[in-house]
C-alpha cells in the first residue's frame, strides 16, 4: 500500500516538474529567436535603398529567395541553435512596372517606389521545426 | 520470512524515496540553468534595445576609461560603447555602458574610473550618463551582473551585443541607427 502511493506520488512530482521545465525550454528557444530578429530588422533598415533593390540585394525580388545558414544563439550548456533565414521583398502593386509592379502615372503620380522586405527565421529543436517572420516596408 | 520481507519493502520504501530526491535536485538543476535566458536576458534586452535604438551614433571602446576620453576606438569586440543622444534642443549629451568590475554601493566618494582594471572584483554591467561637466560620477543604472561576458561588436554597420550567460548560454541583440 505504502508502496504504491510512494510509486504514484514520484510519479506526479516527476510529470509537475516537466510542466515546468517544458514550457520554459519553449521561452528560451522564443528570446533567442526574437534576439536574431532583431538583426534582420535592423539591417532591413540600414541597408541603402540602392543596395536594396541591387540585382545582388540580400532581398531578393520575390519570387527569388535567399537562404542562409544562421547561427541565432546558445541553449545553457552552450549547445548552438542553428537555423537558416530566408530572405524576399515583394514590391507594392502601386509601383511602376520596372519596380514590379502595375502602377501607372496616375495612380502612383509621386513615382513613389515601396517594398516589402520579408526575413523569415526557420530553426530545428528536438524533430520540431519553428518558423518565425518579421516585414518591414522601404520606401523611397 | 516476516523479518526479511520487512527488510525488503523498508530498502524499496528507502530507494524510491532517494530517487525522488534525485529526481528533485535533478528538476532544480535545469529550472536554474534556464534562468538566464528565462528571465535575466528579456529585462537586459528592453534596456539595452531602448539604448540602442534611440542613440544617434556609438563608439566602441576597450574600458570605461578610453571611452569617456574618446582614446582608442576600436571595432572589434568591446566591453564598452560609448553612445551620443540628442536632445530636444538640438545639444548632444552621451551615456556610456559598460561592462566592468562591480561598482562598491557603500563608496561615498565619486566612482573612480581606473578601478575598472580590477580583477578581484566581479563584472557587471553598468549604464553611466556622462555630465555636463565632464567628470564621470557613480553608474546611473545596474544592468546585470549574471552573464560572465559582454561583448558590443559591428556587423555590417549594425551595433550588436553579444551575451554570454553562466551556463554557456549566449544570445545576441542588434541596433540600428
Amino acid at each position: 500500500m505504502a508502496l504504491s502511493i510512494l510509486t504514484i506520488v514520484g510519479l506526479i512530482l516527476l510529470q509537475l516538474s516537466l510542466n515546468v521545465i517544458q514550457p520554459r525550454q519553449y521561452s528560451l528557444q522564443q528570446v533567442l529567436s526574437d534576439a536574431y530578429l532583431t538583426f534582420e530588422r535592423s539591417t532591413a533598415d540600414r541597408i541603402p535603398f540602392e543596395d536594396l533593390i541591387a540585382t545582388d540585394s540580400p532581398w531578393p525580388a520575390f519570387p527569388n529567395i535567399e537562404t542562409t545558414p544562421v547561427e541565432i544563439g546558445r541553449l545553457p550548456g552552450g549547445r548552438a541553435v542553428l537555423g537558416e533565414v530566408t530572405r524576399t521583398r515583394f514590391a507594392d502593386q502601386e509601383n511602376y512596372p520596372i519596380d514590379g509592379g502595375a502602377g501607372t502615372v496616375a495612380t502612383n503620380p509621386a513615382a513613389m517606389k515601396i517594398w516589402k522586405v520579408q526575413s523569415v527565421l526557420r530553426y530545428q529543436i528536438a524533430e520540431r521545426t519553428y518558423v518565425k517572420s518579421r516585414t518591414f516596408v522601404r520606401a523611397q | 520470512m516476516e523479518l526479511s520481507l520487512v527488510i525488503v519493502i523498508g530498502i524499496t520504501i528507502g530507494s524510491i524515496v532517494m530517487a525522488m530526491l534525485n529526481q528533485q535536485i535533478a528538476f532544480l538543476r535545469i529550472f536554474k540553468a534556464q534562468s538566464f535566458l528565462n528571465e535575466e536576458a528579456p529585462v537586459i534586452s528592453n534596456h539595452i534595445s531602448k539604448l540602442l535604438l534611440s542613440a544617434e551614433r556609438f563608439r566602441l571602446h576597450a574600458n570605461l576609461s578610453d571611452a569617456l576620453s574618446g582614446a582608442n576606438p576600436r571595432l572589434t569586440d568591446s566591453p564598452a560603447v560609448l553612445l551620443n543622444f540628442r536632445q530636444p534642443d538640438g545639444t548632444v549629451r552621451a551615456g556610456i555602458l559598460s561592462f566592468q568590475n562591480v561598482v562598491d554601493k557603500d563608496e561615498a566618494t565619486i566612482f573612480d574610473y581606473t578601478q575598472a582594471v580590477d580583477d578581484t572584483k566581479p563584472m557587471a554591467l553598468y549604464y553611466f550618463v556622462i555630465p555636463v561637466s565632464g567628470t564621470l560620477s557613480k553608474p546611473e543604472w545596474a544592468v546585470t551582473d549574471k552573464p560572465t561576458d559582454i561583448d558590443f561588436f559591428v556587423e555590417a554597420g549594425i551595433i550588436r551585443v553579444r551575451l554570454t550567460g553562466p551556463a554557456g548560454e549566449e544570445i545576441i541583440f542588434s541596433g540600428s541607427m
